[in-house]
């Protein structure tokens, strides 16, 4: 079978601090004019020429500094943003969960929020009547879906999102480190849905600062550095080498705040 | 670039993730078969609106029947401006409707991606989606009142005649022009944040070229041209010539059906190409 993803040379650059402005493109075009201007330092390459294929059935991990280019990845594989050069290829429905409470109106209930959120995931109203139950049970809110979701608290409000998430019929899953704020229990719950999708034949790719968490669930992990994909293997190998990085970091004192490159 | 096929060997649709924004007839296509999104955005919009309020969907009776009373007073009362036969109140609510569908509608469509940036930079969905879907409540606000002029032309022994059919065809018109401004205007105010402090002005100016509180007719001569530009000013007047009686002006309606296409198609383009960039700039 053809693989759900193909990226091939994929990059994308990010002009930063910039914005359209009358003073600043009079000063602007002031430096230009003197010289002074240099338009390399106003540039971000948060994706550098990284190309991988993920097939059917694979869960990968995505692991990397604050700034390494994961959300932009994620960003260009669900068609938020466009890349600035490369390309993609994708086979079948993808379910975008970036942000998995992203589709949610504080002032909604519960139920309301199942529908809006399903139908922007991509969801038919039958399909996401069929499915009403098993989310609401899945996040343990079935008592509260007529109560406004600003009233639920913090887990709440997060198990609903993913739990909606997890019932989208899709192909291609991307998620974006969801599972840090949920309690033990739950992550449990996710990974069982997310092993059940992927015997499913369904690919997941998942962006996650939890190394341990990575290590149990997924066979093989990409590791980015820079925008650039620096290994992609079997995951034991890449996080040692990763953790190896870390420590090497933290030794030498180096304490770079990175911005999330996004 | 070789033509790439739409579907994998596998049945799975097969989508190609590249710097340009694609086809716009991709994105048509892909707006077609999320249309069910059109009515979960709507009926999300509605929801929000009265959450928590007293009154609830009666909340939209007070803006019409509150702008019928203050423009009665100002240029009836105030103005003695002379509407012949026809009652002010139901001259101006006439004008009224059509109008207030148009410009919530383009109002909301104008805002319709800078107010749901959250989900532009989080989930991929046709982004046409949002200033069409700006429609949807105007249009429920825009039924009730029809339906308050309907009832205010009862209760003062004006009954509608047979043209009155005609109506709400009108008035699907206005909501029609709206959504075209709409699309053009939302994509300008994410590149262009300017545009949207220009807004509140534009409507007012636009309204007050509009014959929504005066009729045409009463317009001099040396500004009938403004007349002319506006594809809004014969809707507002057809529908109210439909309602009250009066000659519909249908060589006015076809220009403005004209110009609206082409604003449509304009837009279209404009939005598409802007498309692919919203969720880096909003």
């Amino acid at each position: 079978m053809e693989p759900t993803v193909e990226a091939i040379a994929l990059s994308k650059e990010y002009r930063i601090g910039q914005g359209l402005g009358l003073w600043r493109m009079l000063t602007s075009t002031g430096r230009r004019i003197v010289g002074r201007a240099s338009e390399s330092e106003n540039r971000l390459q948060a994706l550098n020429q990284v190309d991988f294929c993920v097939h059917p059935g694979e869960v990968v991990g995505l692991v990397g500094r604050n700034g390494a280019g994961k959300s932009t990845l994620l960003r260009v594989l669900a068609r938020i943003t466009t890349p600035s050069s490369g390309r993609a290829i994708i086979r079948g429905r993808t379910a975008s969960l970036l942000d998995v409470t992203a589709g949610f109106h504080m002032d909604l209930t519960g139920l309301e929020n199942i529908y809006f959120t399903g139908a922007i995931m991509g969801m038919t109203k039958r399909e996401i009547a069929a499915k009403l139950d098993r989310i609401s049970a899945m996040a343990e809110v079935a008592d509260f879906l007529t109560t406004p979701v600003k009233r639920y608290s913090t887990g709440m409000y997060l198990r609903l999102g993913i739990a909606i998430a997890a019932h989208v019929n899709a192909d291609l899953l991307l998620f974006d480190e969801v599972l840090a704020a949920a309690d033990g229990r739950f992550q449990r719950q996710c990974y069982d849905v997310l092993r059940a999708a992927a015997a499913d034949g369904r690919s997941v790719i998942f962006v996650s600062h939890q190394l341990d968490l990575v290590e149990q669930l997924y066979p093989r992990t990409l590791l980015l550095k820079k925008g650039r994909l620096a290994v992609d293997g079997p995951t034991g190998e890449v996080l040692a080498r990763y953790r190896d990085e870390l420590s090497r970091d933290q030794a030498s004192g180096e304490l770079s705040i990175e911005s999330e490159g996004g | 670039m070789k033509p790439t096929p739409q579907t994998s060997s596998d049945d799975r649709p097969v989508i190609i993730i590249e710097p340009t924004s694609g086809s716009l007839r991709r994105e048509l296509t892909e707006l077609l078969r999320a249309y069910r999104l059109f009515f979960f955005f709507t009926a999300r919009d509605i929801r929000i609106r009265y959450k928590q309020t007293f009154l609830g969907i009666a909340w939209a009776l007070v803006q019409p029947l509150g702008t019928v009373v203050a423009l009665t007073f100002v240029f009836s009362y105030l103005a003695k401006l002379d509407t012949g036969e026809t009652s002010y109140p139901l001259f101006s609510i006439t004008g009224l409707v059509p109008w207030a569908f148009f410009a919530a509608t383009a109002n909301r469509g104008a805002h319709s991606l800078l107010s749901n940036g959250h989900l532009l930079s989080r989930i991929y969905f046709p982004r046409l989606i949002l200033p069409l879907s700006a429609g949807g409540a105007p249009a429920i606000d825009a039924l009730v009142a029809l339906f308050i002029a309907l009832t205010m032309m009862l209760y003062t022994g004006v009954p509608p005649g047979i043209t009155a059919l005609l109506a709400p065809l009108f008035l699907l018109g206005a909501g029609f022009i709206g959504v075209a401004v709409g699309i053009v205007l939302s994509a300008a105010v994410v590149k262009v944040r300017d545009v949207r402090n220009v807004l509140p002005l534009g409507f007012q100016l636009w309204m007050f070229m509009t014959p929504v509180a005066y009729a045409t007719s009463m317009v001099p001569d040396q500004f009938g041209w403004i007349m002319a530009l506006n594809p809004l000013a014969p809707v507002v007047e057809a529908f109210r010539a439909a309602l009250l009686g009066g000659a519909i002006p249908w060589i006015g309606l076809a220009s403005s059906a004209t110009f609206t296409l082409g604003l449509l198609v304009v837009g279209l383009w404009i939005f598409h190409r802007a498309a692919s960039r919203f969720a880096d700039i909003w």
